[in-house]
């Protein structure tokens, strides 16, 4: 389903490592999963640098690791247009 | 002309009754939205009653009480009073809803000439700031016959866009208005929302000014405003934080190995709850 060149990862936000895995079974998710745990553990601040206030929140990075696109919420076609400007179709 | 006589005998011959009947109930409709929105003006005492069930435990029914008038093109106010009666206003340039006994109320900008006004009523208001266009795409039904207030009605069955909500209507026969709807809805949990608006002493084209439509925020109510979820992002251009996580299955991720040989790495920040 993946469009060729793009990697995709998702941040999760307090839920447990079971929790996940069987919610990526259930959904037949392949993406990769990063744990960002809950306040106060040390992988948490990743919600502060990217300054995420609210769920879901999304970044497009480019290749030279920066960022070319973000949103708050879900817009589909604002992402399709910044992938696109990226090459990704 | 015999012709076409005979053709259009023989294309009635061949529709089913019931979809006569819906033709029927689509046209009911979409005369009392036109005669709606023909008005210039319109007014009436309003009694909604809104109902929870298929739960055990779901709160008992409530009813508020009120009024509504509008005004061509853009005023509008529904005024209710009762435990958790929620009032929405439009005075020519902003829209806003206010619930009963809340410090706040909420103020967004307004359409200059809007198709429809957002609050809790369906085509007793949709019909007269948007007309008959929008009482298409509902699949109308008639669904009967029933008396409102002394009222002899046709029953109008209506599904809206969304999954699983109807409306039922109660049109006038005599005067082809809407004088009741009843919307119904599924929520989360199998617990079912029924709302029934029933309008009485309706009036069109009663004599309204504009000045009558200000609105004034309730004692010691601010107003709200939302807040900015995107105010903190990382700003397009700007080389985003190296970050490397635990994956849930072991090992870790890190942005540099996720967008090593790629265009792009869509970040998604989410949580299951």
């Amino acid at each position: 389903m993946k469009p060729k060149g793009l990697e995709m990862i998702t941040v999760n936000s307090g839920d447990s490592k079971q929790t996940i895995t069987g919610y990526w079974s259930k959904e037949k998710f392949t993406m990769p999963v990063g744990m960002g745990g809950s306040q106060g553990s040390s992988t948490y601040a990743i919600f502060a640098k990217f300054g995420v206030q609210a769920f879901p929140t999304n970044y497009v990075i480019d290749a030279n690791g920066r960022v070319a696109w973000r949103s708050v919420g879900f817009d589909e076609a604002g992402l399709r247009a910044a992938l696109k400007k990226l090459g990704v179709q | 002309m015999l012709r076409r006589v005979l053709a259009a005998v023989a294309l009635a011959a061949v529709v089913p009754a019931a979809a006569r009947a819906d033709e029927k109930g689509q046209a009911i409709l979409e005369a009392a939205y036109k005669k709606l929105h023909a008005a210039r003006s319109l007014s009436a005492d309003v009694k909604t009653t809104i109902a929870m069930s298929g739960v055990p435990g779901a709160p008992p029914p409530s009813t508020t009480k009120g009024t509504v008038k509008a005004l061509k093109p853009n005023y509008f106010k529904w005024v209710m009073t009762g435990p958790g009666a929620e009032s929405f206003y439009a005075d020519g340039k902003h829209y806003y809803r206010v619930m009963a006994g809340q410090p706040r109320y909420f103020k967004q900008d307004l359409d200059p000439d809007p198709r429809v006004m957002y609050g809790n009523w369906e085509g007793e208001i949709d019909g007269f700031f948007g007309g008959a266009q929008n009482a298409k795409d509902v699949d109308a039904t008639l669904a009967g016959s029933d008396m409102v207030n002394g009222k002899e009605v046709h029953l109008v069955r209506t599904k809206l866009t969304m999954p699983d909500r109807t409306v039922v209507y109660a049109i006038g026969k005599n005067d082809g208005l809407i004088h009741r709807s009843e919307l119904t809805m599924s929520l989360q949990g199998g617990l079912r929302r029924r709302q029934v608006n029933e309008l009485t002493n309706l009036k069109l084209n009663p004599p309204l000014t504009p000045a009558e439509f200000k609105f004034t925020p309730p004692p010691g109510a601010e107003e709200f405003t939302p807040p900015d979820f995107a105010g903190r992002l990382i700003p397009v251009g700007r080389e985003a934080p190296a970050f490397t996580l635990p994956a849930p299955e072991g090992g870790k991720v890190s942005l540099t190995g996720l967008l090593k040989g790629r265009k792009a790495l869509l970040v998604n920040f989410w949580f299951y709850g």
